[in-house]
């Protein structure tokens, strides 16, 4: 390898190790009688120990991801000693693009170790000086040990900052459940009253079928103590034993003949007025326990919206939520608006098996995105007389997917904000009349359940919200 | 005989109030019939010229025609026809906005039917 070369790779190799802070390397590069000068040292260092102090600590400054980019190299042959002069820049990567971060000149001179072999270690560094270009202002020398402290300042401020970084995120998270949290109570203020008067229907069925049922007690007390009068009679009348006339329901013919002053003749003799009024109490008591259910899950759909913490998910019937939920939608925006009115018109896919969703949260997005379609139906027929508000719902099969629509024939959503809606605090709604977090709520969790939520709209005529729902992939969730 | 028209979405309330009023049916005294909508009841209103129907109970909260959409066509079109509301929201809003369009009376869910015998039977002995 000629010369000329051969220092050149040695250039390089004292470079690498430096960035590198290869120490081992950098004793066989440098001569035992080497020294360095430039901007970085305020006196010359000399001897391999404090070069090499130098090296490795002058370099440790710089960031991790460091490369070096030489602009110029001269070369100059001095016989038993070479002299390189050189410019190269030093870069960092930063959020991927490259920051240059330092120029620098050095002028290095190499010296024939005594007695070595052509290979890299028979040219050794005597001299170093390094130092930065004067066009670039810096022509104070600035010592090592200030760089060192400047650095431990600055670590100390990145520390500080790092902590105050972390607390705000900390806090930011705080924030972002809060707010969650009220939207999600938001969403239980909107339901309540709709939650009120889904519970007094039941209750209205459970109080008053109940009370049917004392009546019909009573009206079988009063009918078995006519019977007994009249088998009593009609016994005294006939002077049969009464023994055999006891009950009801074992009135002979003789009886029946005879009972013809009463208004109903039969009923002496017949156990039909009183089988009728045990079906009546059966058919009523069947009533009271499907409306007492229906209170309950009334209720506890209430109870699973207002849980801070997210479910499991658990096989659930699609059509089932959405009917709950879109009656409790409609009655909660009556509720709060009386003039409200909205046509509802539902088409529910009765092959959709059973799938696995966490309820509370799906039906939170459900409720989300039926509120905001009877918002907009109802809100564009007050200025459209015209128009009959109407949203209608329905949900198909479509290879392994449910796919949920929710369709309102409202203002439609223009171009320029079709992108934005999804977006948290993003709401069309004049203040105070919604949090902006429903839709980035909804989007969020039909994501987490592995679905995809599209729109479909055309200004003044519609907007549909297409929910797409995995029909087999549970344990992804 | 004396026809009442009861209009609400729930269906059970049929089974409901042809339990409550039996005796008042057995006897003659009254009819009931039932809409589960407020067109399904302008419907019943329209069928006989002029309706048979004295007195149309409504609720207020149903999908489609509201009952007080019912309540302003049965007045401007049947004005003789006497309509009572009947509602979960109790509220003054609700009780002034039915009194105002023409409702005689104003009744909460759940229903007290001691109340509503009391109105019905306030009709038939004035009817007499």
């Amino acid at each position: 390898m000629i010369k000329k070369d051969r220092i050149f790779t040695n250039q390089d190799l004292l470079l690498e190790a430096m960035l590198n802070k290869d120490e081992s390397t950098l004793r066989k590069l440098i001569h035992p009688e080497a020294s360095v000068f430039g901007s970085a040292i305020h006196e010359l260092e000399k001897g391999i120990e404090n070069v090499l102090h130098y090296y490795t600590e002058a370099f440790a400054l710089l960031p991790d991801d460091r490369k070096v980019n030489i602009k110029s190299r001269r070369f100059t042959d001095l016989k038993n000693q070479a002299l390189v002069e050189q410019e190269f820049e030093i870069h960092f990567m930063l959020e991927g693009k490259e920051i240059t971060l330092l120029t620098l000149r050095q002028t290095a001179l190499w010296t024939r170790a005594e007695g070595a072999f052509d290979d890299e270690y028979s040219w050794l560094l005597l001299h170093d000086h390094t130092s930065m270009p004067d066009h670039l202002g810096a022509f104070e020398t600035i010592s090592l040990n200030e760089l060192l402290e400047g650095n431990l300042d600055l670590e100390f401020e990145t520390e500080n900052l790092k902590k105050k970084l972390n607390k705000s995120i900390a806090n930011l998270k705080i924030a972002q459940d809060q707010l969650v949290q009220k939207e999600k109570l938001a969403s239980i203020g909107q339901l309540t009253a709709g939650i009120a008067h889904e519970i007094k229907n039941p209750l209205n069925f459970v109080n008053n079928f109940s009370e049917v049922i004392l009546e019909l007690i009573e009206e079988a007390r009063e009918e078995i103590l006519s019977q007994k009068s009249k088998v009593k009679s009609d016994s005294e009348r006939s002077g049969e034993p009464r023994s055999e006339k006891e009950s009801p329901f074992e009135g002979g013919a003789g009886a029946k003949a005879e009972a013809g002053d009463d208004a109903e003749p039969d009923v002496a003799s017949n156990p039909a007025p009183l089988l009728t009024i045990l079906d009546d109490i059966e058919a009523n008591l069947h009533k009271i326990h499907e409306h007492g259910k229906r209170a309950d899950s009334i209720v506890k759909s209430m109870l699973l919206l207002s849980r801070g913490k997210s479910g499991k998910p658990v096989p659930t019937n699609l059509n089932a939520i959405l009917d709950e939920y879109t009656k409790l939608a409609y009655h909660g925006m009556r509720a709060a608006d009386s003039s409200f009115n909205v046509e509802i018109k539902t088409d529910f896919d009765r092959q959709i098996p059973l799938i696995k969703l966490i309820p509370q949260d799906i039906s939170r997005a459900f409720l989300n995105i039926i509120n905001n379609a009877m918002y907009a139906a109802d809100d564009f027929a007050k200025t459209h007389s015209e128009r009959n508000p109407s949203i209608h719902i329905s949900t198909s099969l479509h290879d392994e997917n449910a796919v949920i629509r929710i369709k309102d024939n409202g203002a439609g959503i223009p171009d320029g904000i079709r992108d934005k809606i999804f977006q948290p605090f993003f709401t069309t709604k004049p203040t105070g009349a919604g949090t902006g977090l429903g839709l980035s709520m909804s989007y969020d969790i039909v994501k987490m359940h592995n679905g995809a939520l599209k729109i479909e709209s055309e200004p003044e005529q519609f907007t549909e919200f297409i929910i797409t729902l995995p029909l087999n992939k549970p344990e992804k969730i | 005989m004396m026809k009442f028209l009861i209009v609400d979405d729930e269906k059970d309330v049929e089974m409901l109030f042809l339990q409550k009023f039996r005796k008042e049916i057995r006897s003659g005294a009254i009819e009931l019939v039932f809409a589960f909508s407020g067109q399904e009841a302008l419907n019943i209103l329209n069928d006989t010229k002029p309706p048979d129907v004295v007195y149309v109970f409504s609720d207020i909260n149903m999908p489609g025609m509201s009952g007080f959409e019912l309540l302003t066509k049965i007045k401007k079109d049947f004005p003789d026809i006497k309509v009572s509301m009947i509602s979960a929201y109790g509220d003054n809003d609700n009780y002034n906005r039915a009194i105002e369009s023409g409702a005689k009376e104003f009744f909460t869910k759940p229903l007290d039917f001691n109340t509503l015998k009391q109105e019905i039977t306030d009709i038939i002995d004035n009817q007499y």
